[in-house]
């Protein structure tokens, strides 16, 4: 029934609104491309079980990216996220026994907005680089890491804690991908449909214009910095969760994806432009490829060399499309 | 206690504005009438720009009360400028340019749904038809406002002025970089405002203009105001005469001096068939000691003709020969080593380091720099005696050599600009509207600098300008352009003013319909 009534005016309607897209986020196209050379390399690339895999491993960067993402959008940045999300596990270790699950969490959660908020007051009311502020946020808090634990990891002992990663929603879903859904879904509207969300784009525009409309500019830069710092230390919850240790070198690898995820999804890193659709569809890409060259047994050393170049191709060839 | 008055609608009154030592308002008075056009005029450095930014709450004078409506206000933030209904379209004007037409329109004020989200159909809706409305022009209110020619970001911007809900509208140079026909059009937006009792200060450098538009003009000069005055009872000259505190005869004198082309024995410049996306198979010849001027709607390719010769644009097509040799042009380094410059239209963005110091600009170009160093070594006090020696030719004013560009006023920025590329010991200049922003007096003094650099030093001069009287003065010859070609050329004796306009008109119509 469905079917046929989708016949011809729903489908060119769909056909249009996907060309749209890729106008818009050209990256999914890159995407497709992956998806196509994937398939003819190894069959097992595009399975369901595969897939899954990717998706358990792509929500905690995707959700950084997203928080990322925002940053970017006021014209700022933040280097500290890998280093919130050790120093999150690391926090967990110790409190989690002595406070119990839910006021960890909380308690967590509030350091990470902290340490979000001091970046944005240090940015906006101190008149610091976002970029000089965030790296030195990044080697004090990673500092901090390692005196709580030394170098070692730490093991979590908490059973009824892991299953913030291990959990699943309707017994199939695995709960950080409704993790990464939520996030994704809350940032689109806020960042299409709320005005704070513009706010982000006016900011990261032109900031004199924005201060003349009578934008609050320093509470919205204080306001990012501190939403991001959130965001870190959630997913810096899940991560701790997934390998069930506080280990102080636990979100090394996370910056710079979310910071590339960005670009290849279209966010100017000048400002002002850009959105979470493509920031998923960079990350999507990257994981991908990721995965592929893993299933082709390629060395990682040579993984990384390919996934930089990757990075470059792709921004130069969208920006032709552009 | 609430002091009020009556009579007039804002009322500035006794306006001191001091920095460090140096009074920029002395004691000035400013009062606008409600729906009035109150014009604003004076040279550059009198103060008319701080009166505004006090006026906008961005700055906060030192002494001075100002009235608005009778009541005594303190604007100490933009923001409250806005609240009273007070709204400045400034020359830079301040857009967003990745975000589209109707955000832009209604920044800080976005329609909201029942969920406290943002309503785009309605803000995209209402924006055209406000514009529609107020402009009579459609105007996709989803376009980015980077795609946007400069007139219609300058409607945006008072459309959002509109949307502000404001009573009182101060453009600032508005016309800067329109069309005769864009001048047109805002001119019929701003007497519509005026009609429904709104009221408008109108600051402008063309004077034709003010006289064309405004009601009342109030004429500052170096920090005081000379006098208010309805414009019916003053005609140019006098209002030349306020601004300058001078009479006029010293500087029409030049209009006599410019000599008649008979000077047409050498070719310096001989360009053929120069074809790039934007110029479209240009001949064109420049002769020693002769100003040639370009004339042409915007977008009719003034800039780019240039812009290609100087190898700054790549060229796919096209030979140029100068003074009988053929030359190679690739790239704005070999002009400049040929002996042809350009002088650019867009000083902050394409001629000046704003931050370093004047003497600094005046050599930095590759070939100066070469030839007053060894090995890349110098020293200072070569540098700073040549530099000095332009800056007496020119006549520029600055504190000292070490100041910074930024501190100097447009002419003198424009003066430092031209200086620079003086001292390669050029054969053709090439200016681009060379006076753009300038103020009157400054403006003269260019002129007689253009002339006598062609007249005196036999340079070959091409003059970009969108000033008919400018072109009229100066010019030798004058090439008309449309859309690229070349359509018309001219002696300057063999056309007048009006005759000039026509025909750059009817380009301008025929670029219209394509629109």
């Amino acid at each position: 029934m469905l079917i046929i009534k989708m016949k011809n005016e729903t489908l060119n309607s769909i056909m249009i609104r996907i060309k749209d897209l890729i106008k818009k986020y050209p990256i999914f196209l890159i995407l497709a491309g992956v998806f196509i050379i994937g398939y003819f390399s190894d069959p097992m690339f595009i399975s369901l079980r595969n897939q899954k895999n990717i998706l358990l491993d792509f929500s905690v960067p995707f959700i950084l990216s997203i928080g990322q993402t925002m940053v970017i959008i006021t014209g700022g940045i933040d280097l500290s996220i890998g280093s919130i999300v050790s120093l999150m596990g690391v926090i967990l270790v110790i409190i989690l026994p002595k406070t119990g699950v839910i006021l960890s969490i909380i308690f967590v959660l509030l350091i990470g907005m902290s340490i979000g908020a001091i970046n944005g007051i240090l940015i906006s009311r101190f008149k610091i680089l976002p970029f000089i502020v965030t790296l030195s946020a990044m080697i004090i808090w990673q500092g901090v890491a390692f005196i709580i634990t030394g170098s070692v990891p730490v093991p979590i002992t908490i059973p009824s804690f892991f299953k913030i990663n291990y959990g699943y929603l309707f017994g199939i879903i695995p709960l950080p991908v409704i993790y990464s859904v939520i996030v994704f879904i809350l940032s689109v509207i806020l960042l299409n449909y709320h005005v704070i969300g513009r706010r982000f784009y006016q900011l990261g525009n032109d900031e004199e214009t924005a201060k003349l409309a009578g934008i609050k500019v320093n509470s919205l830069k204080i306001g990012v910095y501190a939403l991001n710092g959130f965001i870190a230390a959630f997913c810096g919850i899940v991560v701790a969760s997934r390998i069930k240790l506080g280990a102080p070198t636990a979100g090394e690898s996370f910056l710079f994806d979310s910071i590339a995820a960005a670009c290849l999804g279209g966010t100017s890193l000048m400002g002002g432009q850009g959105g979470v659709i493509g920031t998923l569809g960079g990350m999507l890409l990257m994981l991908n490829l990721k995965n592929l060259l893993i299933l082709n047994d390629v060395s990682i050393y040579i993984q990384d060399v390919i996934k930089g170049f990757i990075i470059l191709i792709s921004v130069i060839v969208l920006r032709k499309v552009k | 206690m609430r002091e009020v008055r009556q009579n007039y609608y804002i009322e500035m009154q006794s306006i001191v504005k001091r920095y460090a030592t140096n009074t920029v308002l002395d004691h000035v008075d400013f009062f606008v009438n409600k729906g009035e056009i109150h014009c604003l005029v004076g040279e550059n450095g009198a103060g008319k720009s701080t009166l505004i930014k006090i006026l906008s709450g961005i700055i906060q004078p030192n002494e001075g009360k100002i009235f608005m409506e009778g009541v005594r206000v303190k604007i100490d933030h933009p923001n409250t400028a806005h609240r009273m209904g007070i709204s400045v379209i400034p020359q830079e004007l301040n857009l967003l340019n990745k975000l589209t037409v109707g955000e832009n329109v209604f920044l800080g004020v976005e329609p909201k749904n029942s969920l406290g989200l943002i309503n785009w159909e309605e803000l995209y809706r209402k924006t055209e038809n406000q514009i529609y409305q107020e402009f009579g022009i459609k105007i996709d209110s989803r376009e980015l406002i980077g795609d946007l020619s400069v007139s219609n970001k300058q409607l945006v911007m008072i459309a959002r002025a509109l949307q502000w809900g404001s009573k009182v509208l101060i453009l600032d140079e508005p016309t800067a970089r329109l069309s005769k026909e864009e001048i047109k059009r805002l001119f019929e937006i701003i007497r519509n405002f005026r009609e429904k009792g709104n009221t408008i200060i109108y600051i402008s450098h063309h004077l034709e203009e003010i006289k064309e538009i405004g009601d009342i003009v109030t004429v500052l000069r170096d920090g005081k105001r000379v006098i208010t005055e309805k414009l019916q009872n003053l005609n140019l000259d006098k209002i030349i005469e306020y601004m300058t505190g001078k009479k006029k005869g010293t500087r029409v004198s030049l209009a006599k001096t410019v000599i008649e082309d008979e000077t047409r024995k050498k070719k310096l410049l001989e360009v053929r068939g120069m074809l790039n996306e934007k110029v479209k198979n240009i001949d064109l010849d420049v002769y020693k000691g002769e100003i040639l001027a370009i004339a042409g709607v915007t977008g009719s390719g003034r800039s780019e003709i240039a812009r290609a010769i100087c190898g700054i644009d790549h060229h796919e097509k096209g030979e140029i020969k100068l003074m009988g040799k053929k030359v190679k042009i690739r790239n704005p380094v070999d002009a400049i080593r040929n002996g042809i410059i350009y002088v650019p239209e867009d000083r902050k963005s394409q001629g000046i380091f704003l931050k370093m110091p004047v003497f600094m600009n005046i050599l930095l170009n590759e070939k100066t720099l070469e030839n007053l160093s060894t090995l890349g070594f110098y020293l200072m006090h070569v540098f700073k005696t040549t530099a000095q020696k332009f800056i007496d030719l020119l006549n520029i004013i600055v504190p000292s050599l070490d100041t910074p560009c930024l501190s100097l006023s447009g002419g003198n920025q424009q003066k430092v600009l031209l200086g620079k590329w003086l001292t390669v010991e050029p054969t053709v200049i090439i200016l681009d509207e060379p006076t753009r922003g300038i103020d009157v007096g400054v403006k003269f003094e260019f002129y007689e600098i253009i002339n006598k650099l062609a007249k005196k030093q036999n340079k070959g001069i091409i003059l970009i300008s969108s000033e008919l009287p400018e072109i009229m003065k100066l010019a030798d010859r004058i090439l008309i352009l449309k859309k690229g070609k070349v359509v018309k050329t001219y002696f300057k004796k063999n056309i007048n003013e009006a005759e000039l306009l026509q025909v750059i008109t009817t380009v301008e119509e025929e670029n219209e319909t394509k629109c």
